[in-house]
């Protein structure tokens, strides 16, 4: 066990250890005894090559016996995050082995650089010393430039609904998981943080490669007639300014914080209850033969993400037409210019009717459907078409 | 501006939909190794099997944990700095470990955690299994009896196959999973469009059998009805009726019958009550006591909340603007703060992963209040 004693060593070895953990780049690491001489003869080292292991050479031959025999090797050899003594941490999960009196720790996970880690031999298994010896090491962690920032925020426009649903926060690297919302903030013409504006979700809504957050606004602000929305009011209020704020301090996938904050000012317009409407749009159909864009004008802005997902062109046959799809004038400009030239005949766009504006309206319904108004009609399919001709 | 390539061909279209139909078959496999992408929700079937919620590979497992052994006394836990004992036996620091749910096994009142090894680049998803001594073991996933379903996509949302369309971003979450008659539900919402869905899979999966998606409505005050997705829910037994007791991310609590989890339902939840703002539910259970049954509910707001169900199948719904504490009657218990995960050890304990104000997780029995 780790006597109080060893505190002074212990720290002039966690000082000294991104020095001895110099070598890297050998993937051969000798690990360092706790105490000033350790076990003569006994040698830890940390390898690494095809797959990661402590090779621990030097026991005698009768411990060795003692060890292959035992059933708590993990007890008598144990690699620890912590010193035994500070935690009560158990070992890290892996497996022994023992080959021409050379035992082999393989650990179940690749070890983390930039932490100390801690071999624990057992006395049971040492010759000249009665207390467990720990030896220590740790993989030199590259000092890494911050290269991560924020590459699109959604919507683009400065002026949104006052029952905006979400933005969409693009970064141009992956990015790390787990605590996000600590990160982000909504912050009043004052620069005073609103309280709670966003839903936070423990899941965080990432796609899959963690380059793209969705930050929802909290429903139940947004909702009319609920507790919150009667108590709080909605987070964002008409005629007022506002500044998304994501601070430099959330991490990339690698650990680095982003290279610099990032912050989006908007001012905030009357609330948006209205769904978008296939019937309000002005598409402008390309000529036969060429290879020019057909292009659709929105009244409002859309979502983004869901019009780069479930806006298409498809022909007679309902062969959705390749090509390079464009989105601009803060959404509310989709055109796509084909791969190959027109050919003539009846076109359509293709839209599901889950499209949404940016309150969360969607072609299939408002985001909250008026019942004392049941004369309303929304469709119900799956998809809307808007026919044009080629020629 | 904003460019992206987009394509998709009938051969691609085909592929696609070819991909979708056998990644929505189940597949059967008496043992075989597993290979989750992630772990988040996870929740106990019979005979020690395990639900998890891959939401990454957008599957459900369910893994024959072998762990059927009788609970043969009540099991008490007080396991402090659970984060660090678990970063230890994966080797990590304890800031790079991400404990994403918990469950009992209600045979050996084990505790299970659903865990992320790291948060960035090379995160991996691990099972533990946690005994009231702190022994922490690892569920091996090579060679582990299981089955596993899609959870399944509108084909559209799939990619095409082409490569050029591998932009699709859409992901959904599984906010909350649970199993109740012989039927695997999942919560789920989308990073993309506000549409919500609970998703009902009978259980053992069949071939090709999705099981039935319904969507969920909030009926605000008679006026308003919106999409509610949810956040976390409970089964409950109204005598026989079994219903589904949820929290919508708006926060109101609901009631409907699990009977109307079928096909393109249109479900409407009844609210028996509104939790009002800043209170984000998070885990809930039900329970009895004294010949009553009633609902816990861990929230970020306040203490937990101790919620009489006496009234659950009676009481007409809230439609009318309310007040605070309207509906169905509750109490906080103030002294349980800061609970995050929230399961059933036993017929008289509560298990629960809680966070004190230094940060520290404690993995703790509590007796039912």
């Amino acid at each position: 066990m780790i006597t109080p004693g060893r505190t002074f060593l212990v720290c002039t070895i966690l000082l000294s250890w991104a020095w001895l953990s110099g070598n890297a780049e050998s993937h051969d690491l000798r690990a360092q005894p706790l105490d000033e001489n350790g076990e003569p003869g006994l040698q830890i080292s940390y390898k690494s090559g095809d797959r990661e292991f402590i090779e621990i050479a030097g026991l005698k031959t009768d411990k060795l016996v003692h060890f292959q025999n035992s059933q708590r090797k993990g007890d008598l050899i144990a690699l620890r995050t912590n010193l035994p003594s500070v935690e009560n941490i158990s070992s890290m999960f892996g497996r022994h082995e023992v080959v021409n009196g050379i035992v082999s720790f393989y650990p179940q996970f690749l070890l983390q650089a930039g932490i100390p880690y801690y071999l624990e031999i057992d006395a049971e298994l040492l010759s000249a010393s009665t207390n467990s010896l720990v030896y220590t090491f740790g993989l030199h962690k590259e000092d890494q430039e911050a290269v991560t920032e924020v590459a699109a925020v959604y919507p683009s426009a400065s002026v949104l609904p006052s029952n905006l649903l979400k933005f969409y926060i693009h970064f141009s690297n992956p990015m790390s998981l787990g605590d996000v919302y600590s990160h982000i903030q909504l912050l009043d013409t004052n620069g005073k943080p609103l309280e709670l504006p966003f839903l936070e979700l423990g899941e965080e809504l990432w796609d899959m490669e963690s380059r793209r957050l969705t930050l929802l606004f909290d429903p139940g602000r947004i909702k009319r007639g609920l507790k919150p929305n009667l108590d709080e009011g909605a987070v964002l209020e008409e005629g007022k300014s506002y500044t998304l704020l994501v601070h430099d301090t959330m991490l990339d996938s690698k650990g680095r914080p982003l290279r610099k904050s990032f912050s989006k000012n908007f001012s905030v317009s009357s609330h948006d209850t209205v769904s978008p409407n296939l019937y309000n749009w002005k598409l402008s159909p390309p000529q036969v033969e060429t290879r020019q864009p057909v292009t659709v004008i929105f009244p409002e802005p859309l979502d983004e993400a869901l019009l780069q997902r479930v806006v298409s062109i498809v022909n007679e046959d309902g062969q959705e037409i390749l090509g390079e799809l464009s989105i601009e004038s803060h959404e509310t400009i989709w055109s796509l210019t084909p791969d190959e030239p027109w050919k003539s005949g009846t076109h359509r766009l293709k839209a599901q009717t889950i499209l949404e504006d940016r309150a969360g309206n969607s072609i299939g319904r408002p985001f909250e459907v008026d019942s004392s108004r049941p004369s309303e009609h929304y469709p119900e399919t799956k998809f809307v078409y808007l026919p044009f001709e080629v020629d | 501006m904003f460019k992206k390539k987009v394509s998709a061909t009938i051969v691609a279209l085909a592929i696609a939909a070819l991909f979708c139909a056998s990644a929505q078959a189940a597949h059967h496999k008496s043992s075989n190794s597993v290979k989750l992408t992630s772990s988040g929700s996870i929740a106990f079937g019979p005979d020690g099997i395990l639900f998890v919620a891959d939401q990454k590979a957008a599957k459900i497992y369910a893994l024959h944990t072998g762990d059927t052994e009788v609970a043969a006394h009540a099991k008490t836990y007080k396991i402090k700095d659970i984060d660090a004992k678990v970063a230890g036996v994966l080797g990590v620091s304890a800031d790079q470990v991400l404990i994403n749910d918990l469950a009992v096994n209600p045979i050996s009142h084990n505790v299970w955690l659903s865990v992320s090894r790291g948060k960035g680049e090379g995160a991996q998803p691990v099972i533990l299994k946690v005994n009231p001594g702190a022994k922490i073991s690892a569920l091996d996933l090579n060679n582990i009896k299981h089955s596993q379903v899609a959870i399944p996509n509108a084909p559209e949302d799939k990619m095409s196959g082409s490569g050029r369309r591998a932009q699709n971003k859409r992901m959904s979450v599984v906010t909350d999973l649970g199993f109740v008659n012989d039927q695997v539900i999942i919560a789920g919402l989308s990073n993309e469009e506000f549409a919500s869905n609970l998703r009902s899979i009978p259980f053992p999966f069949k071939k090709a059998d999705e099981g039935s998606s319904v969507e969920i409505y909030h009926g605000n005050h008679g006026k308003y009805e919106t999409h509610s997705p949810i956040r976390t829910f409970v089964p409950f037994d109204f005598g026989g009726d079994v219903h589904i007791v949820a929290a919508y991310t708006c926060t109101p609590l609901v009631t409907f019958p699990l009977s109307e989890l079928k096909p393109k339902a249109h479900v409407m939840g009844k609210t028996i009550a509104e939790l009002g703002n800043r209170n984000r539910p998070l885990d809930m259970v039900v329970y009895s006591k004294e010949g009553s049954d009633y609902l816990l509910m861990a929230n970020s707001a306040r203490g937990i909340m101790k919620v009489e169900t006496l009234e659950f199948d009676t009481l007409p719904g809230i439609k009318e603007k309310v007040a605070d504490k309207e509906g169905t009657k509750y109490t906080t218990i103030e002294g349980w703060q800061g609970i995050e995960q929230l399961d059933l050890l036993d017929s008289a304990n509560a298990l629960v992963l809680q966070k004190s104000e230094s940060g520290a997780l404690i993995l703790l029995s509590l007796a039912l209040p």
